[in-house]
C-alpha cells in the first residue's frame, strides 16, 4: 500500500473507511498496531465482510503453517554434530569441559545476538561434503551411531564408525574449511599431538591423501580398514616433518586415535609418524 | 541448567539433545536445504559448546541455542543470496512418511513449504518460529534478537503474502484489501524498531 492509493486516515491511524489494505489488516491480526488504533479499527470492521474475510484468511494461513509436521534430525547429522562436539571437548577439557574458548560475551549473559560476530567467533565447521555424498548414495545407513550424552563435555560419542561408511576408492574432501581456503599445515609435536584434535576435527583437509584412492591405499598400507571414515583430517608439520593427521574413531566414547602419516603414505610406504590415542 | 552450573557436565549435552529436533526443524525450514541446515546446525552447536560454561539457566540456554541456530541460518541465507535452493525431498529422513490417504494433506504442506520459501529471510524466520514452531512472540523476539513489535510486523507481512500465495484470499485482485505485492506497511504503522 502506498500513500497514493491508501484510504483517507485519521491522524495517521487507521484509514477512515474501507477498503482497508491487506497489510493494515495483517498488522491488526498480528497485534502489531498500537492498541488505540487497533480498538478503533476493530470497531469499524465489525460489519465489513471483506475485512472479516481477510482476517479469516490470515487465520487459515496461520493454521496451515501450524499444520506442518514436526521434523526429526537425521541420524547422520546428529552423529556428525556429536562427534565434532565430543572432539572439541576431548581436545581441550577445562573446568566445564568445553574447551578454552569461553563465552566472552557470547553466552546468554552477554546480551545481544549470539552466534555471529564476536559472540561466536570463527566457529569451526566440520565439512559435511563427504557425509552428503555418502548419504546421497545410500551408503551411510547404519554407519554412524554417535550418541550425545555425557563424557567430558556432556557428550558421549559412541563412535561406531570404524570400518564402515566410506566406499573404498571414493575421493575424500580436501582442504575444506569454513572459508574454503587451503589451510596451512598445523605445527604439532609428538608431545602435544592431542592439542591438534580440536583443529583437525573441524576440518577435512587430507592434503595429498585427498586424491581418489590415496586415503584408502594409505589406510591399507598401515593395516587399517580402507573404508574407515576419519572424523577429521589436517595437514600437519610434526616436529618439522610434513604429515597428514587423521582422527580415527575408537569405538569408545570421547576417545580418538590420532594417526599422523607421511604425505607419501601408500603401498610400500606405510610411514606412520605418530600414533596416539586421546580422550577418556 | 542449574545442574550445569553446579558442575554436572551431563546437563549441556542432554539439553542440546533434547532440543535438537526442534532446532533442526527451524534450520531446515529457514534454509530449505538439508545440507545447509546440517552445516548451520553443526556450526551453531559447536559455538554453543564452546560457550556452554556461561549458561545460568535453562531458559537462557535454550533461547540462546535457538538464537545461534537462527543466526547461523540467516547468515547462510544471506551469503548464498540468489543461489537456488534444493527442494526438500518428498520423503526420506527429513520428513515423516506420508500415508497414501494423506496425499492431499501432504500437497498442502508442500504448498506451504514452497510459499514459505518465497518470503524474505527475516519474515520467513519469524513465521517459522511463531507460526510453524509455535514459539511465542516474546520467545521469538529473544531468539531473533529483535523487538517483539518487529516480530509481529514481520509475521504480519509474511502472513499477508502467504495468504495470497496459498489461496486463502480468494479474490486477491479485487478491492484494495488484497495486494500480493503490497506487503510493506507505511512507516507510521510499523513498529519495526520497537
Amino acid at each position: 500500500m502506498t500513500g497514493n492509493d491508501a484510504p483517507p486516515t485519521e491522524g495517521g491511524g487507521a484509514p477512515e473507511r474501507p477498503p482497508y489494505p491487506l497489510e493494515l489488516l495483517a498488522d491488526l491480526h498480528a497485534g502489531a498496531l498500537d492498541e488505540p488504533v487497533a480498538v478503533e479499527l476493530r470497531r469499524r470492521l465489525q460489519n465489513d465482510q471483506d475485512a472479516q474475510a481477510t482476517l479469516a484468511a490470515l487465520d487459515a494461513t496461520r493454521a496451515a503453517l501450524g499444520s506442518l509436521p514436526p521434523l526429526r534430525m537425521p541420524d547422520d547429522v546428529a552423529a556428525r554434530i556429536d562427534a565434532a562436539a565430543a572432539g572439541r571437548a576431548a581436545a581441550t577439557p577445562d573446568a566445564h569441559g568445553y574447551g578454552a574458548a569461553g563465552p566472552a560475551g557470547g553466552g546468554p549473559a552477554g546480551g545481544g545476538p549470539a552466534g555471529r560476530g564476536a559472540e561466536a567467533p570463527g566457529a569451526p565447521v566440520v565439512d559435511l561434503a563427504a557425509a552428503r555424498a555418502r548419504r546421497r548414495r545410500g551408503l551411510i545407513a547404519g554407519a554412524g551411531l554417535l550418541t550425545a550424552a555425557a563424557a567430558v563435555v556432556g557428550v558421549i560419542a559412541v563412535a561406531n564408525l570404524t570400518g564402515g561408511g566410506r566406499t573404498p576408492g571414493e575421493p575424500v574432501a580436501s582442504a575444506t574449511n569454513p572459508s574454503d581456503q587451503v589451510l596451512p599445515p598445523l605445527a604439532v609435536s609428538q608431545d602435544n599431538l592431542g592439542g591438534a584434535l580440536d583443529d583437525a576435527m573441524a576440518t577435512q583437509d587430507y592434503g595429498p591423501l585427498g586424491a581418489a584412492g590415496r586415503l584408502d591405499a594409505c589406510l591399507a598400507a598401515v593395516r587399517l580398514d580402507p573404508s574407515t571414515t576419519p572424523l577429521g583430517a589436517r595437514e600437519v608439520n610434526l616436529d618439522g616433518k610434513p604429515g597428514v593427521l587423521l582422527i580415527l574413531p575408537t569405538g569408545t566414547a570421547a576417545r580418538f586415535r590420532l594417526l599422523v602419516v607421511s604425505p607419501e603414505c601408500g603401498p610400500g610406504q606405510p610411514t606412520v609418524l605418530a600414533d596416539t590415542t586421546v580422550g577418556r | 541448567m542449574a545442574a550445569h552450573a553446579a558442575g554436572d557436565q551431563h546437563a549441556f549435552g542432554e539439553l542440546v539433545r533434547r532440543h535438537r529436533d526442534r532446532m533442526w526443524a527451524v534450520a531446515l525450514r529457514t534454509l530449505r536445504d538439508p545440507d545447509e541446515a546440517a552445516d548451520a546446525l553443526q556450526e551453531a552447536f559447536i559455538s554453543a559448546f564452546r560457550a556452554a560454561g556461561s549458561f545460568r539457566a535453562e531458559s537462557q540456554v535454550t533461547t540462546w541455542l535457538h538464537r545461534i541456530v537462527v543466526n547461523a541460518c540467516l547468515d547462510r541465507v544471506r551469503r548464498r543470496n540468489a543461489r537456488p535452493t534444493s527442494p526438500l525431498p518428498e520423503a526420506g529422513p527429513h520428513e515423516p512418511a506420508v500415508p497414501r490417504d494423506a496425499i492431499s494433506e501432504r500437497e498442502t504442506q508442500l504448498a506451504v513449504h514452497d510459499a514459505l520459501g518465497t518470503l524474505p529471510e527475516e519474515q520467513r524466520a519469524a513465521i517459522v518460529l511463531v507460526d510453524v514452531q509455535g514459539y511465542s512472540v516474546a520467545e521469538s523476539a529473544s531468539i531473533l534478537g529483535v523487538a517483539e513489535g518487529t516480530v509481529k510486523s514481520r509475521c504480519a507481512r509474511g502472513r499477508a503474502k502467504l495468504a495470497v500465495l496459498l489461496g486463502h484470499l480468494r479474490n486477491p485482485d479485487a478491492s484494495a484489501n488484497v495486494r500480493p505485492d503490497a506487503v510493506t506497511p507505511p512507516p507510521a504503522r510499523t513498529r519495526e524498531g520497537r
